[in-house]
């Protein structure tokens, strides 16, 4: 996953965590709080406050770590799992329309945590410990608000336990400023926050749904993808000098090469011949990005490259027409044109 | 035994459905309180002779919601 997805994840955590978060978490964060200045009048305020975060930030992290784990199980091809991320784009908007209240039925889209967990967190809101809050930051994954929740689902789409726990510490991170500030202001914080955040918020989660929609097309194998659109208005040559270029068959197979660096795949139209052999190989040089997870999801084709080398890949194409390939996340793409 | 069910505006999440029912639910008298954040509607169950719809609403106002 590039860096720049974790960056809109923890921008996304710093400005909805003041607002969905805060509603429910922050008022028990108050009362351990409270509590803590009855016991003894010159305790820190904030050791409870860092002490709740890191609770939070460890158990989430942590969480993230079995989604990732939970979407590799989950996944069979990258047209399910580019169904999935699709599935969860819509689930984005629907999230971003009920922040921006634009209709109650975006509503159903939240799930409401059980009554006996949310009980749970508020008993142990009301102990005098001092680990209390600890405690109560561990507790909080019980008790995730809607963006949360959003999170989590993105984390599960990923299909990888290291980008799933990197995806969840950088939303709570993000959510982490605004809980700092709120130990400090008074009950009169979360109503300036309630002002602004919304639509920021919910401007952020839809970028999210439109990268994530976007990458699930491309995995399912089709090529309608921004990329492609974006290519066809700026760059129509590379898509129409591979139309005109002859099939080379050597002892009856189609060779072909496609060179993968950092940022994707060259040539990205490649024409073949349907019902001839192909032998693709695929060169990699000291790649690090997503490129390296090659695949072809019409032929359920995935395959890691190594960072510098060649691998080999072997299929016959039996329909005529585009026969799209790209990463594992839908994210740089390239068609081979299949004709007669 | 009396139940009601009272039409709320005002919840922005769903956790303020979920801290409407354990609020309501610590208050005297009042047996079960279930809020459906999708319909913005609570479902109360309360002893009429230990509490009332006066005291339910008013708690209900103190964490700033609005009974319709």
């Amino acid at each position: 996953m590039p860096n720049f997805s974790l960056l809109t994840i923890f921008l996304t955590g710093l400005t909805t965590g003041g607002l969905t978060c805060l509603v429910l978490q922050g008022g028990l964060l108050a009362s351990v709080i409270s509590q803590q200045n009855k016991q003894n009048a010159n305790t820190n305020r904030l050791i409870p406050i860092t002490s709740f975060l890191v609770g939070k930030l460890i158990i989430h992290t942590l969480l993230g770590f079995f989604l990732g784990v939970l979407g590799q199980t989950l996944t069979l091809s990258p047209i399910t799992r580019g169904w999935f991320q699709i599935v969860i784009g819509i689930y984005l908007l629907g999230i971003a329309g009920n922040l921006l209240n634009l209709h109650p039925l975006f509503r159903y889209f939240v799930i409401t945590p059980p009554k006996f967990l949310a009980r749970l967190v508020k008993n142990e809101s009301k102990s005098q410990s001092l680990f209390a809050p600890f405690i109560l930051g561990l507790s909080t994954v019980f008790i995730p608000c809607a963006v949360t929740q959003a999170t989590e689902i993105i984390a599960i789409g990923s299909g990888n336990p290291l980008y799933g726990s990197a995806i969840m510490f950088s939303f709570i991170l993000g959510t982490t400023p605004t809980f700092l500030l709120f130990g400090f202001l008074l009950n009169s914080g979360a109503k300036v926050f309630q002002k602004y955040f919304p639509q920021i918020a919910a401007t952020a989660l839809f970028c999210m749904a439109l990268y994530s929609i976007n990458n699930g097309i491309g995995l399912t194998g089709s090529v309608y993808t921004f990329q492609n659109f974006y290519q066809a208005a700026v760059h129509p040559e590379v898509l129409s000098a591979a139309i005109n270029k002859e099939v080379v068959i050597k002892n009856g197979i189609q060779e072909t090469q496609i060179v993968v660096t950092n940022n994707g795949y060259t040539p990205q139209v490649i024409t073949l011949k349907k019902d001839v052999p192909v032998r693709l190989t695929l060169t990699t040089i000291d790649v690090q990005s997503c490129s390296r997870s090659f695949t072809i999801p019409a032929l359920n084709i995935q395959k890691l490259l190594p960072e510098t080398g060649d691998t080999l890949i072997e299929f016959t194409p039996k329909d005529i027409g585009a026969l799209a390939f790209s990463c594992s996340m839908g994210m740089y793409t390239g068609r081979f044109n299949i004709i007669n | 035994m009396e139940t009601i069910i009272l039409k709320l505006s005002g919840l922005h999440c769903s956790s303020c459905a979920v801290n409407i029912d354990l609020t309501l639910e610590d208050l005297q008298g009042v047996k079960n309180s279930s809020t459906n954040y999708a319909k913005s509607e609570t479902k109360i169950t309360f002893d009429s002779k230990i509490t009332n719809l006066d005291s339910i609403k008013t708690t209900i106002h103190n964490l700033g919601y609005q009974v319709d």
